[in-house]
């Protein structure tokens, strides 16, 4: 390593994403590209619940590979031994970048503030933390885990992976929802993981200041609603249709004044079914994920349905 | 009060006669045995011995039995990675893998680790009637997700009704758990649910509350206290796990103490927390560990509040950093001082001392809080006072009390951490503790006699003989050097000849021919001394 560290830092590139979005694949697409094969290059493998699984699914390659305890449901485990992986790496290893690929449930904050710790910010400067985002869940995931907004919100770059799997009216839906949640972010659409390196190689981290997300923000809301009351499907519908713009996903149970069915509104689309008999003992009952909407309103305009 | 009825008065938030210090050592008691994690937590005999340890090390009030939230999740099926300096990993959720939830049993005793872990909490009970026991059980949420892994995020929107049948499974789990802990003896269950960290409040409410409330509720029937731990960015639910009926809630360093603090207070329930494992406990020093204790001690308050760590503390962690705690916590003198050094921190004014204790004279510096107020600090001045007299005034001895921001700075320039410390010529070299006589003469002495070396290594002198060339000079010369052969000196002669040359030492040719005598001493090179160096520099002249 250089005498003076700040002349020579250690590029790293994060992939960050929930669990099933296509960050290994995006990994293993990296792998390949000449910008890491042509250079020495050092893995930190942090996926949660995963391991040996990914070990064995990445692309050999000449690159030395750190696997983080996984799994561990203490945050202060992964700390201490990503520190640990940090250390080896400025001080014995110095290759000339560092993939990270971040656990589903990690906070880029806590990352950033990892690698803004006094013994290693002189070794490290961030490239790019690109998160990978599944094109079919992303909404789903989104609604029920605060760290799936952090990593999108924390992003220099997002990918929208699997973009193959969904119709292109989705595609253009989730783009917005992305762009809401990090205006700065450069959107990618891809599939099988092929967000190419090179592309991002121009890029420069913008290091964040705010905290990480405690909470899903109000872009995007989950709210369950219960009733034992018939609902007008008139009024429910014509609800729907006046919230389409807000209206990602709704799920459940509905007992119409028409009769009872589950009903599955992804985006536009709405599948009748067959009322679920698990879903509890109310006969209505369903979960609604909402988008740039205020949660109150969002269950107002549904209660109304039934307060008839 | 002893240390059992110092917890149980914190808890309730009774008075208490001191903040009691629950350390919460898991896999780091594995350190203190000198053997791996994975040897530690497979084994009774190991877990009883380690948590001896650390109560005979850190003298807690309260200590969990073992800090491990796989043991439910082992005893389910999940498969478990071991490591060497950490608490094992789950790698495979049976209810991913094709298992349903109907096929799972609520683990019995028999199940896993849970026999020997059950018998070491009886074994420390019969050991320590007077110390808190922790048992610490999986929360439903973070159980829930080692048995289905992380697709729970998605069901929550495609299946809510399997993820509630599977918490009030891991509701049932938890009941079950803690009932063994508190048959065993444990005087405290704390419920350990980091994972909802990762959920916004009302998905907590929906998910969480009714699960961790029915617990709460049955371990008070059962008369024991109750803790709900969370760690990670769970801000956001403070207020929620509140109102889920425990006794107390214990946070990591992500969550600000004083929110956390007023939340509690508002509903007379007690708090704990939240020392930072990674970059105080487990990086940083003594006094690092000392400041923040203090700092966490100041917010909590007398009332309601137990000093903690965040989480498990890190396998790797320095002893001394968590003894620092200990001594702060018990020891009021021990956080006057911390206190004071804390408050005086950020002074910009500071000495570089490099280069102290080059004087002519042996200075002894006695950094103190103040002998007139500090019985320790007074015994270490007096045992001072008395033996310098014997050194017939080669020995020059100072008190600096830290109350005083020079002091403060001097101290800092010396780099002493702890008071009262003895530095000769600038060097710590009794630290805490009153030297005994024959010890402190005996430093002093080896002071002297490098000091008498480094005067002979360093001085050099130079003769200067002032005259003209000439038959008076050169006779002069010739005496000089023979003189300087007589004696065997390494001293320099040097011929000044000319006028300019005499009147540098205000010698007239007239005065010739005339001998200069000079010392000089090497003090510095490349730096600029501060001036409360070169004051003592000059006070040799």
């Amino acid at each position: 390593m250089d005498q003076n560290p700040v002349n020579r830092c250690i590029e790293v590139w994060i992939l960050t994403g929930f669990l099933g979005a296509g960050k290994t694949s995006t990994l293993n697409h990296w792998l390949g590209q000449p910008i890491f094969k042509s250079t020495s290059l050092a893995l930190i493998i942090n996926e949660f619940g995963k391991l040996g699984v990914d070990g064995k699914q990445l692309t050999p390659g000449t690159y030395h590979t750190f696997e983080i305890n996984k799994g561990s449901v203490f945050c202060i485990c992964t700390r201490t031994d990503l520190l640990k992986a940090f250390h080896s790496i400025a001080f014995d290893l110095k290759p000339d970048h560092v993939i990270i690929e971040a656990t589903g449930i990690a906070q880029p904050a806590d990352l950033e503030a990892l690698l803004s710790d006094p013994s290693l910010r002189d070794y490290f400067r961030i490239k790019v933390i690109a998160c990978v985002v599944d094109a079919e869940h992303f909404i789903k995931t989104a609604a029920f885990s605060t760290p799936c907004v952090s990593q999108v919100q924390w992003a220099d770059t997002v990918a929208i992976n699997k973009s193959d799997l969904v119709p292109e009216s989705q595609i253009a839906k989730l783009k917005a929802i992305l762009s809401g949640l990090n205006s700065d972010a450069v959107i990618h659409t891809i599939s099988h993981g092929a967000l190419a390196p090179a592309g991002l190689q121009h890029m420069t981290h913008r290091p964040r200041t705010h905290s990480p997300v405690e909470s899903p923000p109000d872009g995007i809301i989950a709210v369950a609603l219960h009733t034992d009351q018939t609902l007008c499907k008139a009024r429910f519908m014509e609800t729907l249709s006046r919230l389409s713009d807000h209206v990602l996903r709704l799920k459940g149970n509905v007992a119409f004044d028409t009769g009872t069915c589950f009903i599955d509104v992804v985006f536009d689309r709405i599948d009748y079914k067959e009322a679920n008999s698990r879903l509890g003992q109310h006969p209505t009952s369903f979960t609604v994920i909402g988008w740039d909407i205020p949660r109150d309103q969002l269950i107002s305009a549904f209660e109304s349905c039934w307060h008839i | 009060m002893n240390n059992k009825d110092r917890i149980k008065a914190a808890m309730t938030c009774q008075p208490v006669d001191r903040i009691p210090w629950v350390p919460f050592v898991g896999a780091h008691a594995a350190q203190l045995l000198n053997m791996t994690a994975t040897e530690y937590l497979q084994s009774e005999d190991n877990i009883v011995q380690g948590v001896n340890k650390a109560i005979e090390v850190y003298r807690p009030d309260g200590i969990p039995v073992v800090f491990d939230l796989q043991i439910e999740a082992e005893a389910l099926g999940c498969d478990l990675q071991w490591a060497d300096e950490n608490p094992p990993a789950v790698i495979s959720h049976p209810l991913a893998n094709g298992t349903q939830l109907s096929e799972l049993r609520i683990p019995q005793t028999d199940d896993g680790r849970i026999a020997p872990i059950v018998s070491a909490t009886q074994r420390l009970r019969k050991q320590h009637p007077d110390i808190a026991l922790y048992g610490l059980i999986t929360g439903p949420f973070t159980l829930a997700l080692h048995l289905r892994g992380t697709n729970i995020f998605m069901d929550m929107f495609d299946d809510p009704a399997g993820v509630h049948d599977l918490l009030a499974f891991c509701r049932d789990t938890a009941l079950a758990m803690s009932r063994y802990f508190c048959e065993a003896g444990c005087d405290v269950i704390a419920v350990v649910d980091p994972m909802t960290s990762q959920i916004g409040p009302e998905q907590f409410v929906e998910f969480v509350t009714p699960y961790v409330t029915d617990i709460f509720d049955k371990i008070r029937q059962q008369g024991t206290l109750s803790s709900f731990f969370v760690c990670g960015h769970a801000q956001q639910n403070i207020p929620a796990m509140c109102d889920c009926h425990c006794d107390n809630i214990s946070i990591d360093e992500n969550i600000p103490l004083d929110f956390v603090r007023d939340e509690c207070k508002k509903r007379t329930i007690s708090f704990g927390g939240n020392l930072q494992l990674t970059r105080t406990l487990l990086l940083g020093n003594p006094l690092d560990a000392q400041r923040n204790a203090l700092a966490c001690l100041k917010i909590g308050g007398e009332t309601g509040f137990i000093l903690a760590p965040g989480c498990d503390i890190p396998y790797a962690t320095p002893q001394e950093n968590l003894v620092a705690v200990t001594d702060i916590v018990q020891d009021p003198y021990n956080r006057e001082v911390v206190d004071t050094l804390t408050q005086h921190e950020k002074d910009p004014h500071h000495l570089d001392m490099g280069d102290y204790g080059q004087a002519d004279k042996v200075i002894i510096d006695i950094i103190t809080l103040d002998s007139e107020a500090c019985a320790p600090c007074q015994y270490m001045v007096d045992a001072v006072r008395k033996v310098t007299p014997e050194f017939k005034g080669i020995v020059q001895w100072r008190e600096h009390k830290i109350k005083q921001p020079d002091s403060l700075a001097f101290m800092s320039g010396l780099m002493v951490h702890n008071i009262p410390t003895i530095c000769i010529d600038g060097q710590i070299t009794f630290v805490s503790r009153i030297p005994p006589r024959d010890q402190l003469i005996a430093a002093i002495q080896k002071r002297i006699n490098e000091k008498c070396r480094l005067r002979i290594q360093q001085k050099k002198a130079c003769l200067h003989v002032v005259g003209a060339a000439g038959e008076t000079t050169e006779n002069t010369l010739n005496n000089v050097h023979q003189a300087i052969r007589e004696l065997g000196g390494d001293i320099e002669v040097e011929h000044i000849q000319t006028e300019a040359g005499m009147a540098q030492y205000g010698i007239t040719p007239g005065q010739t021919p005339a001998i200069v005598i000079t010392h000089s001493q090497l003090k510095s090179v490349r730096r600029i001394p501060e001036v409360g160096v070169i004051k003592e520099w000059i006070k040799t002249l």
